[in-house]
């Protein structure tokens, strides 16, 4: 039966169209204001996407598959909004609803994958001191990312601020138990039993005993 | 009787009118007359009084002692015998008669004027008289004439007398009619029929000339019957006729007018009678007159008196008026003068012509009236008369000469030797003479008497024609044969009938002896022994022995009548006739009331026609009246008895069979060699005497027992039904078998037309046959007339099988032939459950149809051969009907299949339910959709579709079954359901939402146009460009991902 089923519904969408043309043409602003809403949310998606597609290639985000294909039925629905046409308020509005949901879900998925991403932030704090005005700056950027905003730039300085941090921390050669040193001295944890060869040799090394102070445990 | 001497005297003995015989015979013969009547003045038939003999008349008129003027007139009915009595006056007279007295006799001669006029000139008296011219004139009339030229002049001269008549005769007609009357006479045709055998001018020429043929008692005139005209005289005359005559017959012809014109056409050409016989016979009106009065003149001269003998007035046609006024006239008084003799006159006339031909002023001067009644004999007096004959023809002539010339004694009356009959009965006359009957009984006589001689023959003139000669004249030449001189059929004792016909196989010889036993004796089935001499009838066996009749063996008894055939033993043993008694034979036993004469004649005249039936003529029952009639009644008797007297149902006949043969023209039993061929009954009577005796105890039981079997005798005819039906049972019982002329029984199409029935009207739906049982054959039926989808092949299918009732009798048929009645009552019916049960299977078996050899014969009974056709009509229209409901389904299914599935290979014949209820909610968007979008279109309510959904869904499913039928009453089952109905209404949904998308497509367009110009607003590409690219951008972002 889907001769008749495809010939009512072909039917039913055509009445659809017509009332939406005829409605277009008695409310010419609403729909112009539909279609800057319609552009508005389809440049907000698009980059959306590139922003993701961003975060995917040069951060390593994997945001998971149902947010992809929420994305992919996002795209679909935003093509048929127009289909008739002019866009379509009331499928735009529904579109734009899974959009909001779906920057919701990559904020958390984001929020989640964040400490991952930005895991040099504590190797930069522990070693603030040692040169505190470059790595406060790159501390800036990566934390200003921290909040999925979707927007490149901030998402370029976070990958730049990494980049130049590895560079730095390239640089001290540090392993990982100086890191932990160093992670422990700046939390005001370090201990003196802390200071074995490997670290007090990395620090005079670098002329660093005055830069770092050991305090009594409480 | 001494056959040798009868032999040759029987001619001259057997002289029917007296005046021929001799006078010895005719005085050897004469039986005294005893009971003349003496009416004061002319009465047609005098009241019986104790009567007169003729001695006392002869004495006290004949003889006249008083010496006076007589007018004497002896009249009576054709035949009595006054002839005869006035001859035996005459004759007696002759010798008693005083010295001065002539006597003149004018005898009926050939009964001609002619012959009257012979008479007379003979008469030495005549002779002398002084009047010469008339003498010469009469002389003249007696020359003969030409037949044809004489009939010719009197025709001529009637006619003449109505060209010339001036309206002076005491009937008179107007000129007009008088001119046709003319006419119509001229015409050729007519003159040939009014001169036929029978007509009147061959009448009036029988009383001039000689020897002609006509009865001698006949009178000459016309009546109203001649101047009757048929069609075919009309037809014959209306081309030659002129218009004259052709207006006269065309009045003639016509009923109404028919009596009245005739009769009056006929009396007044009667007026004209006298004078046209005088004028032809060459005589002047007076002659007559004036020749009597000049005899009677002479005699007075010669001091003597005339008595004047005239055997029939009627002798004197055309101048009898002229004869009598001479008779009236007294020798003293007034016409004293005239020197006339004193005469005493006496004629003879018949009543008839002294009434309308003796003018009054002639009856008023008739002296004496003397009247014989018809049946003048009493038994003894029958008896004689016939022993008298007999007895006269057995001497020879020279016996009764000497007799006459001694003065015919009665002490001194010859009788004869009885050379044959010695045993027979005897008649004793006076002085205790004993005359021999042979060839008769007693008994014979009166039945003879009473059979033989037709209503007003019984006179002695017809006992001697029509009794005497015949039977002497049978036993003389064929003794083996007789009697067989008679063709009536006497009364038959259906006992001595039937006892005589079993044991005498020869047909005739039966007959012959049952005719006999029946009129010469007393017509019992009854035989006695007495005096060591065996009586069968009451004859005694030794004459049945002498006529060579077979020997038969009767019932022991005796008919309570005395005995007949036994020789008389004192000559005044009696019997009575038992003509018309014979019925009511005296069986001892014998209860019941006794028939009427009219009944008993009745049934005479039907068994006789039931004799000739057996003896190869047709049987005629085709009327309602008269003889037919009561063969008719027997028949219808017989069926009758047949129906009711067989216990059908005990034989395993369906009542409902009887029922249809009773109310159809097929007839339980018919007789063999009808008249009018009929359809032959189930039983066919052969015409033989078995079947004479059924039928004839059934005309009994009707026309005796006014349809009972209380009457006389009744117990035999009771034996001869109930012991017939006993033994040919089996052959009805066999006849009326259903199954005979179409080889099956007419129940078997009743119910294959019920069924059928029932299918096409939808009161059952099963898929096969084998659901229908004796519930649904006597389901009540539907009222309805509810509108359905089916063809309309199909209603007028159903439409033709309840047209005139068939329906509802093919019903009955179907529900009641089955039916056992109970008890003699009838009220309470049971259903024979087997035999139905069976026939259902029968018709489950063949599927309804019969076999073909069933339709080369008809039935015989119209109601069960209405059933066959009843059946073959309905089954030869199925096919058409079913064709045309298959076309009607197979365009509904195509309709909603296009509709649904389109023209693709889409599987169409999966329609259920919750596809309809999709359907249905689909079709609602639309119509809301159509609504919104304000469009033309009529809102259909898609519910029709989600309540009926189910009931779509299974009717078409029915109708894709019913269209996958081959066998076409598969299919008539198929459709019974009538799924037409339900699939119509969803088809034509489907109609209208196709029309209405159509609609919807035109009125889009229609308004799309009328939005103008959209393009911009529909502009997709231009209006959306880049958002479009934006999304692709996305899509191909995004959908490699790989995650």
């Amino acid at each position: 039966m889907e001769f008749i089923f495809d010939a009512i519904n072909s039917r039913i969408k055509a009445m659809r169209d017509y009332s939406s043309l005829a409605q277009l043409k008695a409310n010419k602003d609403q729909q112009l204001q539909t279609d800057e809403e319609y552009r508005r949310v389809v440049n907000n998606v698009n980059a959306f996407a590139k922003a993701l597609h961003y975060a995917k290639h040069n951060l390593g985000f994997d945001y998971s598959a149902d947010a992809k294909n929420a994305m992919l039925k996002l795209f679909n629905d935003l093509v048929a909004v127009r289909e008739g046409g002019l866009a379509n308020r009331d499928l735009l509005r529904s579109a734009n609803t899974d959009f909001s949901h779906i920057q919701r879900t990559i904020k958390k998925e984001w929020s989640s994958s964040y400490k991952t991403i930005a895991a040099a932030r504590n190797t930069l704090l522990a070693i603030k001191d040692l040169d505190p005005n470059r790595i406060q700056t790159y501390l800036n950027d990566i934390d200003a990312a921290k909040e999925w905003t979707g927007s490149i730039a901030s998402l370029e300085k976070l990958k730049n601020a990494l980049a130049n941090a590895e560079l730095m921390i390239g640089d001290l050669n540090m392993d990982q138990e100086i890191v932990a040193f160093l992670t422990k001295v700046t939390g005001g944890e370090a201990r003196v039993s802390d200071l074995n060869d490997n670290v007090l040799n990395w620090i005079n090394e670098r002329d660093l005993g005055s830069r770092i102070k050991v305090s009594f445990a409480g | 009787m001494d056959s040798s001497i009868a032999r040759e005297r029987i001619a001259s003995v057997i002289k029917p009118d007296s005046i021929t015989a001799s006078q010895g015979d005719f005085l050897a013969t004469h039986v005294p007359i005893k009971r003349l009547e003496l009416p004061a003045k002319f009465e047609h038939s005098p009241r019986k009084t104790k009567g007169h003999s003729e001695s006392a008349i002869y004495k006290k008129f004949v003889l006249n002692p008083d010496d006076k003027h007589q007018f004497v007139a002896v009249y009576g009915q054709s035949g009595t015998g006054k002839s005869h009595l006035i001859r035996w006056f005459e004759a007696k007279y002759q010798n008693d008669k005083p010295e001065n007295e002539v006597v003149l006799f004018i005898r009926r001669s050939d009964n001609t004027l002619k012959g009257t006029i012979r008479q007379l000139l003979a008469a030495p008296e005549v002779e002398q008289i002084a009047n010469r011219d008339i003498f010469e004139r009469l002389s003249k009339a007696v020359v003969c004439e030409e037949e044809s030229k004489l009939k010719g002049r009197i025709y001529y001269d009637f006619v003449n007398e109505v060209g010339n008549d001036e309206g002076d005769q005491d009937i008179s007609i107007t000129n007009v009619m008088r001119k046709k009357l003319v006419a119509f006479l001229l015409n050729e045709k007519v003159m040939e029929h009014l001169k036929e055998p029978d007509g009147p001018f061959e009448r009036i020429y029988s009383k001039i000339a000689e020897n002609t043929s006509v009865d001698r008692d006949t009178i000459a005139e016309f009546t109203p019957e001649d101047f009757l005209v048929s069609q075919d005289l009309y037809d014959q005359m209306v081309d030659s006729a002129d218009q004259k005559a052709s207006k006269l017959a065309r009045a003639l012809m016509a009923d109404d007018a028919l009596q009245e014109d005739a009769a009056k056409i006929a009396s007044y050409l009667n007026q004209f009678v006298d004078d046209v016989i005088q004028r032809c016979a060459g005589i002047e009106p007076g002659d007559f007159r004036d020749i009597f009065q000049d005899i009677r003149k002479e005699l007075f001269k010669l001091d003597k008196k005339l008595t004047l003998f005239i055997e029939d007035v009627t002798s004197f046609t055309g101048v009898d008026n002229a004869l009598l006024d001479a008779l009236i006239v007294e020798h003293s008084g007034m016409n004293e003068s005239e020197n006339l003799c004193r005469i005493s006159s006496f004629v003879g006339t018949t009543s008839n012509y002294l009434e309308r031909h003796f003018r009054d002023n002639h009856k008023d001067r008739i002296t004496q009236y003397v009247y014989i009644p018809s049946d003048i004999f009493d038994e003894e007096g029958k008896y004689e008369f016939v022993g008298r004959y007999l007895n006269t023809m057995s001497l020879p002539q020279e016996n009764i000469d000497s007799w006459v010339k001694n003065h015919a004694h009665a002490a001194d009356y010859p009788v004869h030797t009885s050379k044959e009959g010695e045993n027979w009965d005897y008649v004793t006359i006076e002085h205790g003479k004993k005359l021999c009957l042979y060839p008769f009984t007693r008994q014979s006589i009166l039945n003879l008497y009473s059979l033989a001689l037709k209503s007003g023959h019984e006179t002695p003139r017809y006992i001697i024609r029509d009794i005497i000669e015949p039977a002497v004249n049978n036993i003389l030449s064929d003794k083996a044969s007789f009697p067989s001189f008679f063709d009536f059929t006497p009364p038959i004792d259906v006992k001595l009938d039937y006892r005589i016909g079993e044991q005498v196989k020869d047909k005739a010889e039966s007959a012959r002896l049952l005719r006999f036993l029946t009129v010469w004796g007393d017509g019992t089935p009854y035989q006695e022994t007495r005096d060591g001499i065996n009586y069968l009838c009451s004859i005694r066996e030794d004459i049945l022995q002498e006529l060579g009749f077979p020997k038969v063996s009767l019932l022991p008894g005796s008919s309570t009548k005395p005995a007949s055939g036994a020789k008389a033993q004192d000559g005044t043993q009696g019997t009575q006739a038992n003509a018309g008694q014979n019925a009511a034979v005296n069986n001892p036993t014998a209860k019941g009331k006794r028939a009427t004469d009219d009944a008993i004649a009745k049934v005479n005249k039907a068994i006789g026609k039931l004799g000739e039936w057996t003896d190869g003529q047709k049987i005629d029952v085709s009327a309602t009246v008269g003889t037919s009639g009561v063969l008719r009644a027997a028949q219808e008797d017989i069926c009758t008895f047949v129906r009711t007297s067989i216990d059908w149902q005990a034989e395993g006949v369906s009542q409902d069979n009887i029922d249809k043969i009773k109310a159809s023209s097929t007839k339980f039993v018919t007789f063999e060699n009808p008249t009018r061929q009929l359809a032959a009954g189930f039983v066919v009577l052969p015409a033989e005497r078995r079947s004479a005796y059924l039928i004839s105890a059934f005309i009994r039981w009707r026309e005796f027992g006014e349809c009972s079997w209380n009457y006389e005798g009744s117990d035999f005819d009771a034996f001869l039904a109930t012991s017939w039906i006993s033994a040919t049972k089996k052959d009805f019982v066999a006849a009326v078998n259903d199954t005979l002329d179409r080889g099956i029984s007419y129940i078997q199409p009743a119910i294959a037309a019920e069924i059928y029935y029932q299918i096409m009207k939808g009161q059952y739906t099963g898929k096969t046959l084998n659901g229908f049982t004796a519930k649904n054959l006597f389901a009540p039926n539907t009222s309805e007339t509810k509108e359905n989808g089916h063809s309309s092949a199909w209603k007028a299918l159903v439409s033709f099988m309840e047209q005139k009732g068939r329906h509802e009798t093919n019903q009955d048929t179907a529900r009641q032939y089955f039916n056992i009645t109970q008890g003699a009552g009838g009220s309470v019916v049971v259903l024979n459950e087997p035999a139905l049960r069976r026939a259902l299977e029968a018709a489950r078996k063949y599927k309804l149809s019969l076999p073909t050899s069933s339709e080369e014969a008809k039935d015989r009974v119209t109601a069960r051969n209405k059933a066959y056709e009843y059946y073959e009509d309905i089954d030869s229209r199925i096919d058409r009907a079913v064709e045309e409901e298959r076309h009607l389904a197979e365009s509904l299914m195509e309709k909603i299949d296009r509709r649904l599935f389109g023209e693709t290979d889409e599987e169409r014949y999966e329609i259920e339910e919750d596809d309809l209820l999709d359907f249905a909610a689909l079709v609602k968007s639309l119509y809301d959709e159509a609504n919104t979008s304000q469009l033309s279109i009529q809102y259909y309510n898609a519910n029709v579709i989600k309540n009926n959904a189910k009931k779509y869904a299974s009717a078409i499913e029915a109708t894709r079954d019913a269209l996958e039928e081959e066998d076409v009453r598969a299919a008539l089952m198929a459709f019974s359901s009538d799924p037409i109905a339900s699939i119509r209404p969803f088809a034509e949904a489907l109609e209208k939402i196709e029309s209405d998308l159509n609609k919807i497509d035109n009125e889009l367009q229609r308004k799309m146009n009328a939005l103008g110009d959209i393009d911009a607003l529909v502009d997709t590409t231009s209006r959306y460009g880049s958002q479009i690219v934006l999304l692709r951008e996305c899509f191909n972002l995004i959908a490699d991902e790989v995650q």
